[in-house]
């Protein structure tokens, strides 16, 4: 799956979870209020199941989960193997 | 209601609390540790990590720490503040306060200073207890402060002031959301913590075989028995990394290494944990864990029936729910989930040992079905507030129901069941909670009112049954320049993060009630106006 749509496909998750239309790629989800850190939780659960991934405890920083940019980038490191 | 209904409804309330059973009163939990030192010295008691202590040796250097606590001039008796995280030093820090005779007062090394500063100025603490990472935050606030990173300390001899500690002195002051602006000390005894540890261990048993794991930050009460309840009983507690316990990935991976037995979890965070936990079938990683117990909040029954199909049918895991206010030392009812089964409720169940539940109203006791305010009374009752004798005469009342014994005032809607279970029905006041944590909206709006451009504000949580609740202030101001940004950022003087609102709307006037009050309830039903 290219970075393209990797990124779309976050992006839709996002918008549906905190129902609303439009979101920038480089908005902090999290220090913006839009969403808590249990969204984190559920995210993380959407990005292993979607994107054939496994979240290790060495993944567990907050930097990853902040934008949809940085999702998708943190999705596409993964899927490379590049994080083990 | 005639004669023979109000006899029928005193014996219901009899039978739901009928709840007297011995428990060792004269003793403080300090004496308790000790003689499980005694018994079991070279077992494991605590683990971090890699790094672990036998009941020996954390009875060493906790004694190392009185040694040090006396040599520095604190008071016996007094109170002992402690900032840390997560750690093995948090342990001893805590076992160190008690071997001196003294109560523990927990502070966050994420509080805002001047949140710091009232505390302190409230409890007038003797001492000031910290570790390397914390020790820069407390060290301008007190003359005498001890970092337990310092090797000097168990270089000291050993000792025990236990004794000086009775069992009605203070152990403890957790401080809570107040509703006028100030958080508030609730000072609990030891014999409160012995009752309510006692009772937990004749109903659900922890031995040598079982080890509980530590992941609710020491300044909410859930803590209490998670940091105190293996040490009487010869059990193993577990210490979670700091900011593991946001993660299902860090909890998995901390049960299936240390083989965690017993566990807690907020209803909120359980949701989320079970999802996590059913999406790629990590259950068999968490074969070890026996009993879960939630609190905090409303356990409700998509959660045991989520629950029942991932761990209670898989691996036998039982699942409690507990209540309790702060107030009444961590919990004062249980309910054990059923197994299996249709659910439809999740009630909060029968109060513990030495424990008195009442659903009063203007009349008196109410009936089965019929809702009233969730009052306790019992041994589990806190001393009260600190320094506030006016709030605690407030919530703290003589009983109406048994001459000469006192009630705390839950400011909680419940009913009685038929089956004698108690239901909770939600709060009479703006006290909210956000994944267990309890705030007053009021404590929110009076920092809010002390910006100089605000004039009048209303706050509530949005979006309440989501996994998103949304803390959102609306304001009325003159200064239309007011942003999120900085409104965030004078909140965040006073307030941890967990308090400060997400979203700042400013309002031309507040919506109306009949009798002329804010219409909190239509702020509440206001779409975002964000998008």
């Amino acid at each position: 799956m290219e970075h393209n749509s990797i990124a779309e496909k976050i992006n839709k998750y996002v918008l549906d979870s905190v129902n609303i239309d439009r979101i920038d790629f480089d908005m902090d989800i999290f220090e913006e209020g839009l969403v808590s850190s249990l969204f984190a939780i559920e995210l993380m659960t959407f990005l292993e199941k979607n994107f054939e991934i496994k979240i290790t405890t060495n993944d567990l920083d907050m930097n990853n989960y902040k934008c949809i940019n940085s999702i998708t980038e943190f999705v596409c490191k993964k899927k490379a193997g590049d994080l083990g | 209601m005639n004669f023979h209904e109000i006899s029928n409804i005193d014996i219901i309330y009899r039978q739901l609390n009928d709840t007297v059973f011995p428990y060792p009163k004269d003793k403080t939990i300090c004496q308790l540790f000790e003689a499980q030192v005694e018994k079991t010295p070279d077992a494991t008691a605590v683990i971090f990590g890699e790094e672990v202590l036998t009941y020996r040796e954390l009875n060493r250097k906790a004694g190392q720490l009185a040694y040090a606590l006396h040599q520095n001039g604190v008071e016996k008796n007094g109170i002992i503040g402690l900032m840390m995280e997560r750690s093995l030093e948090m342990i001893i820090g805590l076992y160190g306060i008690l071997k001196y005779g003294a109560a523990y007062l927990p502070i966050s090394p994420d509080y805002p200073e001047k949140r710091m500063e009232y505390i302190l100025s409230d409890s007038k603490p003797g001492c000031l207890i910290g570790q390397s990472k914390t020790i820069d935050k407390i060290i301008g606030f007190h003359s005498k402060c001890i970092n337990l990173n310092d090797e000097y300390i168990y270089e000291l001899p050993e000792y025990s002031y236990a004794d000086y500690a009775r069992p009605n002195d203070l152990m403890y002051v957790i401080y809570t959301s107040g509703s006028t602006g100030n958080p508030k000390g609730v000072m609990v005894e030891h014999h409160s913590v012995v009752n309510r540890l006692n009772w937990m261990q004749r109903r659900y048993p922890v031995t040598h075989d079982d080890t509980i794991m530590q992941k609710t930050p020491f300044v909410f009460d859930v803590s209490v028995w998670e940091l105190f309840w293996w040490s009487i009983t010869g059990a193993k507690l577990s210490i979670l990394k700091p900011g593991f316990e946001k993660f299902p990935q860090g909890i998995i991976e901390e049960v299936e290494r240390s083989k965690i037995t017993t566990l807690h979890f907020v209803p909120s965070m359980f949701n989320s944990f079970l999802n996590y936990i059913g999406s790629e079938d990590y259950t068999a990683k968490l074969l070890s864990l026996r009993q879960i117990f939630c609190s905090g909040e409303a356990l409700t029954p998509a959660h045991v029936k989520k629950f029942n199909t991932l761990l209670g049918q898989k691996n036998g895991t039982r699942l409690t729910n507990l209540y309790g206010p702060t107030e009444a030392t961590v919990d004062v009812t249980y309910y054990d989930c059923p197994g299996s089964g249709e659910i439809i409720k999740v009630p909060i169940g029968k109060p513990i040992d030495n424990t008195a539940m009442y659903i009063l109203g203007e009349s008196g006791l109410m009936p089965p079905g019929e809702k009233g305010e969730l009052c306790i009374a019992g041994v589990g009752l806190a001393r009260g507030y600190l320094n506030q004798p006016k709030l605690s005469d407030e919530r703290f009342v003589d009983s109406p129901v048994c001459r000469g014994a006192r009630i705390y005032r839950t400011g909680d809607y419940a009913r009685l069941l038929p089956n004698g279970n108690i239901e909770y029905l939600g709060r009479m006041d703006n006290q909210v909670k956000i994944r267990g944590l309890r705030i007053e909206l009021g404590e929110i709006e009076a920092r809010l009112c002390e910006h100089e451009a605000v004039s009048q504000c209303v706050v509530v949580l949005k979006d309440v049954e989501s996994i998103n609740p949304v803390l959102t202030a609306y304001l009325l101001t003159a200064d239309s320049s007011l942003t999120d940004k900085k409104m965030k950022m004078f909140l965040r003087n006073f307030l941890p993060d967990y308090m400060v609102p997400n979203h700042y709307i400013i309002m031309d006037s507040f919506p109306k009630t009949m009798n002329g009050k804010v219409d909190r309830n239509a702020l509440a039903l206001l779409k975002k106006s964000k998008e």
